[in-house]
């Protein structure tokens, strides 16, 4: 085991409002991690602090050792919870645009996926559908053998067909040393898969625990003591 | 990595710039067409209803032409903005700025690929002339031309094209990156920041005039009738280099910063 991602008194303020306060978090190799909280938690601000697209009001995080910058970008495979890709580009220029950049990118694996689900690489993503462009933005991120997944609603926007289609790409293609971080409040559908759940609320965690504690120590399964904690 | 940043920037910018170049060259063939139709025209002595249609067509169609000239400069500044603002603080920023590369790379590219439009263009609005001109050039009093450019100094075509050079080249840089600057600043803005980047833009734009006028007075270099033409002109192009140079790195490294140090793709 060693420590994958590090947040170290980590606080982040937009204007007055703190959307994460003081968190102190380590994440070690070799696990599926369930990033649960609801909304305006500050699931998407903690991961995309470790990207390197928000910097902290204050407090320091590591990737793999190392500040955020160029060598923990090259070790994290971010999906974000929008369409970052270009439209104007074909399925086919995007995969050599990450083959270009990431070293540990595989190109067989990602034409692959898009074989299995019948998405031509000459297709321009414009002219894809909503959901089969989160799939080409999932098949891009796993197809890279990274240290760190972190995965930002990957099943936020997709009917139930595709979540369970989602979640065995996620659990077939990922780099078994390394780990996911998923966020999501869609407890129920990911926690077959999660080995270990982080609670957030209003910017703070309020619980790190491996899935088999939650259960031997609540009696609950995750979605259900979920809805506890959380209730409105 | 600049290498691969270049390359994905210019097939990114290649969108915009090889219609806007390829309009521009058909227009300037088409140009050139009926430019020599009306010369013939004049040289036969032919009138006719007809001759005198393509005429005016060819003075309307000049006047088209220079319309898309002037469009051609400007909408290589706003492809260029645009591309920097839609990659690097908009959506896709969340693929630039995870990409494992520097902050200060992405800019260099962009200011690179930004570079090589501007070069681009001009390039081909100078042959778009030439092409006009062929055949007649002996009737351009070329040489007159460039002297009636220079100022009437005592100054050698050398010095002044040397001048001009340099300064053209900084401004390649220098334009650019102040565009760059200015949405970088308005990306601390909380809200609108669009209309952070433009009031960016006025007040930098202002302040700059200000300054590079103060700094001429006060070294000197902005009085004509305390020194000669060539002193003044010497001091003021050697100045302006200096201040373009200056304001250069000021940009770059205020862009670099920002996006460095408070980036926030919310």
């Amino acid at each position: 085991m060693r420590t994958i991602l590090e947040y170290s008194h980590v606080t982040k303020q937009f204007g007055s409002m703190y959307a994460l306060n003081d968190v102190s978090l380590t994440i070690e190799s070799g696990h599926i991690i369930g990033l649960l909280g609801p909304n305006g938690s500050g699931k998407t601000t903690l991961i995309k602090l470790a990207c390197g697209l928000l910097v902290p009001t204050s407090g320091t995080l590591s990737v793999c050792k190392e500040p955020v910058g160029p060598k923990s970008k090259a070790r994290i495979s971010y999906l974000p919870d929008k369409n970052y890709l270009s439209e104007w580009m074909k399925v086919s220029q995007i995969i050599d645009l990450f083959h270009d950049f990431y070293d540990n990118f595989d190109r067989n694996k990602a034409f692959e996926m898009l074989h299995r689900l019948n998405i031509s690489p000459d297709q321009k993503l414009k002219t894809l559908s909503k959901g089969t462009r989160e799939k080409v933005q999932l098949i891009l991120v796993m197809s890279r053998n990274a240290d760190l997944y972190l995965l930002d609603e990957p099943i936020g926007g997709v009917d139930p067909a595709a979540r369970d289609y989602i979640l065995q790409t996620i659990l077939t293609n990922y780099n078994d040393n390394g780990t996911i971080l998923i966020s999501t409040h869609l407890i129920s559908d990911v926690e077959q898969i999660l080995d270990q759940i982080i609670f957030l609320k209003n910017g703070a965690i309020t619980m790190q625990s491996s899935v088999d504690d939650v259960r031997a120590q609540y009696g609950k399964s995750v979605d259900e003591l979920f809805r506890e904690v959380f209730q409105c | 990595m600049l290498s691969k940043l270049l390359k994905k920037d210019f097939y990114s910018t290649c969108r915009f710039f090889i219609p806007l170049l390829c309009g521009y060259t058909i227009a300037a063939i088409v140009g050139k067409v009926l430019f020599e139709i009306v010369l013939s025209q004049s040289s036969f002595s032919i009138s006719s209803g007809f001759f005198d249609g393509i005429a005016l067509f060819a003075v309307f169609y000049l006047f088209i032409c220079i319309v898309y000239l002037i469009a051609c400069y400007l909408m290589t500044s706003v492809f260029i903005i645009y591309d920097f603002y839609k990659t690097m603080v908009s959506d896709h920023g969340y693929l630039t700025h995870t990409l494992p590369v520097k902050t200060s790379t992405l800019i260099w590219s962009k200011t690179l690929i930004s570079a090589f439009w501007h070069i681009l263009v001009n390039f081909v609005i100078g042959l778009s002339f030439l092409l006009l001109f062929t055949g007649h050039l002996k009737h351009v009093p070329v040489m007159d031309i460039i002297e009636s450019m220079i100022p009437s100094f005592d100054l050698k075509l050398t010095t002044y094209s040397f001048y001009t050079i340099i300064n053209m080249i900084i401004e390649l840089f220098n334009q650019p990156l102040m565009f760059f600057c200015c949405i970088a600043i308005g990306q601390l803005w909380k809200n609108h920041r669009i209309l952070g980047a433009i009031l960016s833009y006025i007040g930098m734009y202002i302040f700059i005039q200000i300054l590079s006028t103060v700094i001429l007075v006060i070294t000197g270099n902005g009085s004509i009738y305390h020194h000669s033409g060539l002193f003044f002109y010497n001091g003021y192009m050697f100045f302006a280099a200096l201040f373009g140079l200056a304001t250069t790195v000021i940009f770059f490294w205020v862009t670099n910063y920002i996006l460095s140090n408070k980036l926030n793709l919310e």
